[in-house]
């Protein structure tokens, strides 16, 4: 009895840290004004998050100010560029990393290593990839979502083996060091205030798991697992 | 292997998302705790910049992550040249490409002559028109199935290449080359034509595609199909059910593409290559590419910047460069 209740807990845990990993999806493709299709990057609007931009914030994806550019005439005499869609610059852009780069970025984000290769390989299926001489844009579903989380709480599990900082129970003022620095890292940007608090809510209640390691390794798998780190 | 679905252009997230929604029954919640809009504190993060410009950068040339040096640069577009001469590029950007142009991947090499004529005019540093009207032949040897690009002074870009003609022949009953037609000038200019299923019994002859509901497309549009089908050869086909095509034209020059005469399909091609709608669709093209779907509106000046770089260069990298460079990219 208490097997079955232990394996239901961490169940619990691994669909609450999905769920939380799917919020985190979810949260950029709402924040794209009315077009229930499109998916903003949101460090686009911060000037903080955003040296180069133009401040402009980012759930305003129609473009306000139509540049005047030149006119393309067709073979009909009919002007080309009236296919346009009218949004602002570089907004509706957010993409899913290839599951070659998916591979790439967990080494850059929790060690080369940390997620098997064997494990990868079988999870292209899942995944997807294009036959030879092809090309697909990739996109996430349910299955390959949770085939995502699984491998980034495997590599989790090695990045949070050693290090001191995983080796007691995340606590509101740990997580949020943590969520935090997993964020950054994993992410290359800087968290925003919600997005830790987030994280950190997060950690302090994988309590059904009772192997801190475990408990970080869940908290750093929902980060890999949010829209910030798997696309681009 | 996953099974193709129609390629998207517009919206590359939207079935991430759909599928998103509706596994998180706690997303609504959590969005509304999370969804407010802060300025971040005062650290401009130029290093976390640079990195996310640099995966960003590297995986939407390379299809794959940055590398250490890289990620590493203080200025990450300045590698956008290097990167563009890189095979990864080459093998994506021609895969990309012959996605864009085909209906479906090719069961054997042989019939993916879009994507090895456009590595080959990549690697050897040929004007991007050149996949379209070069001087080259793709063929396959008939016993080994090996592939090759070569120089042929009577090529057509890929359009003449046996197994790219073969493939796209169509099934008209005359032998009118409808869907060849189709292809040349989706290729070049980006048509897009929704085709029509056949009903039983119903007239697909000339006389029926000349009915109304059917002649805008094959007979009064600026691509009239039919009307670009006759300036092709004619298919054949033997008792043995091989392929062949006819030396001479289907019929008589015809007056298509707005106004001008065309008698062949080295016109053809070479009218629509030199037309403002190859640019703006090679430009369209290099945007779906770096971020998955066509320019926008706030997007003109760039996209005039990448019809430019085309228009000097002829070079397809030039126009991407453009593109990779600017600093929209990295935002």
């Amino acid at each position: 009895m208490s097997s079955s209740s232990s394996v239901s807990s961490v169940s619990s845990v691994r669909a609450l840290a999905l769920s939380i990993a799917v919020s985190a999806l979810a949260f950029g493709a709402v924040a794209c004004g009315d077009d229930p299709t499109a998916l903003n990057d949101p460090s686009l609007g911060d000037p903080s998050q955003n040296p180069g931009g133009t401040g402009t914030t980012d759930n305003v994806l129609s473009c306000t100010q139509a540049p005047v550019g030149k006119t393309y005439t067709g073979f009909d005499g009919q002007p080309l560029e009236a296919s346009r869609i009218s949004e602002g610059t570089g907004v509706n852009r957010a993409r899913v990393k290839p599951v070659v780069a998916i591979a790439g970025e967990y080494e850059r984000a929790i060690g080369k290593g940390s997620v098997s290769a064997t494990n990868m390989f079988a999870a292209i299926p899942a995944i997807g990839i294009p036959d030879a001489r092809w090309f697909e844009e990739p996109s996430l579903n349910a299955v390959s979502t949770a085939v995502l989380f699984n491998l980034a709480f495997e590599g989790c599990l090695q990045y949070t083996a050693t290090d001191p900082a995983y080796a007691t129970a995340p606590t509101a003022e740990t997580g949020k060091t943590q969520c935090t620095a997993m964020e950054r890292k994993f992410w290359q940007r800087d968290a925003r205030p919600e997005e830790i608090d987030a994280c950190t809510k997060y950690s302090t209640s994988v309590t059904a798991e009772k192997e801190p390691k475990r408990q970080w390794a869940y908290v750093c798998a929902s980060v890999l697992t949010a829209a910030g780190f798997l696309s681009y | 292997m996953k099974p193709h679905t129609t390629i998207r252009t517009r919206f590359p997230s939207s079935r991430m998302k759909n599928a998103m929604l509706a596994l998180a029954p706690l997303a609504a919640l959590t969005i509304a705790a999370v969804s407010g809009r802060h300025a971040q504190a005062d650290d401009p993060n130029l290093a976390a910049f640079n990195e996310r410009c640099a995966t960003r950068l590297s995986v939407a040339l390379l299809g794959k992550s940055a590398d250490a040096t890289l990620l590493a640069s203080q200025s990450p577009q300045s590698s956008v040249d290097t990167l563009l001469k890189s095979p990864d590029f080459i093998e994506r950007f021609s895969s990309f490409v012959n996605a864009q142009m085909n209906a479906g991947p090719g069961t054997a090499p042989k019939e993916d002559a879009v994507y090895y004529m456009t590595q080959f005019v990549l690697q050897q540093n040929k004007p991007w028109k050149d996949v379209f009207t070069g001087p080259y032949k793709f063929d396959a040897d008939a016993k080994t199935g090996a592939v090759s690009v070569t120089a042929d002074p009577e090529g057509l870009g890929y359009f003449r290449s046996p197994p790219w003609l073969v493939r796209y022949a169509g099934n008209e009953n005359e032998g009118l080359k409808l869907a060849t037609a189709f292809r040349m000038v989706n290729n070049t200019t980006g048509l897009d034509l929704i085709p029509s299923v056949a009903k039983p019994g119903e007239d697909r002859t000339a006389n029926g595609r000349a009915s109304e509901g059917c002649k805008t497309c094959h007979f009064d549009g600026w691509y009239a199909l039919d009307k670009v089908a006759t300036v092709l050869s004619r298919k054949q086909v033997d008792a043995d059910g091989n392929i062949t095509f006819s030396q001479g034209t289907f019929g008589a020059p015809q007056q298509i593409l707005g106004g001008k005469m065309i008698a062949n399909d080295k016109e053809l091609v070479t009218a629509l290559v030199e037309s403002e709608s190859f640019k703006f669709n090679s430009c369209r093209l290099a945007f779906r590419f770096m971020y998955g779907r066509a320019e926008n509106t706030c997007e003109a000046p760039l996209f005039d910047q990448c019809t430019d770089a085309l228009e000097k260069s002829g070079s397809i990298q030039s126009a991407i460069a453009v593109i990779a460079k600017d600093k929209g990219f990295c935002q």
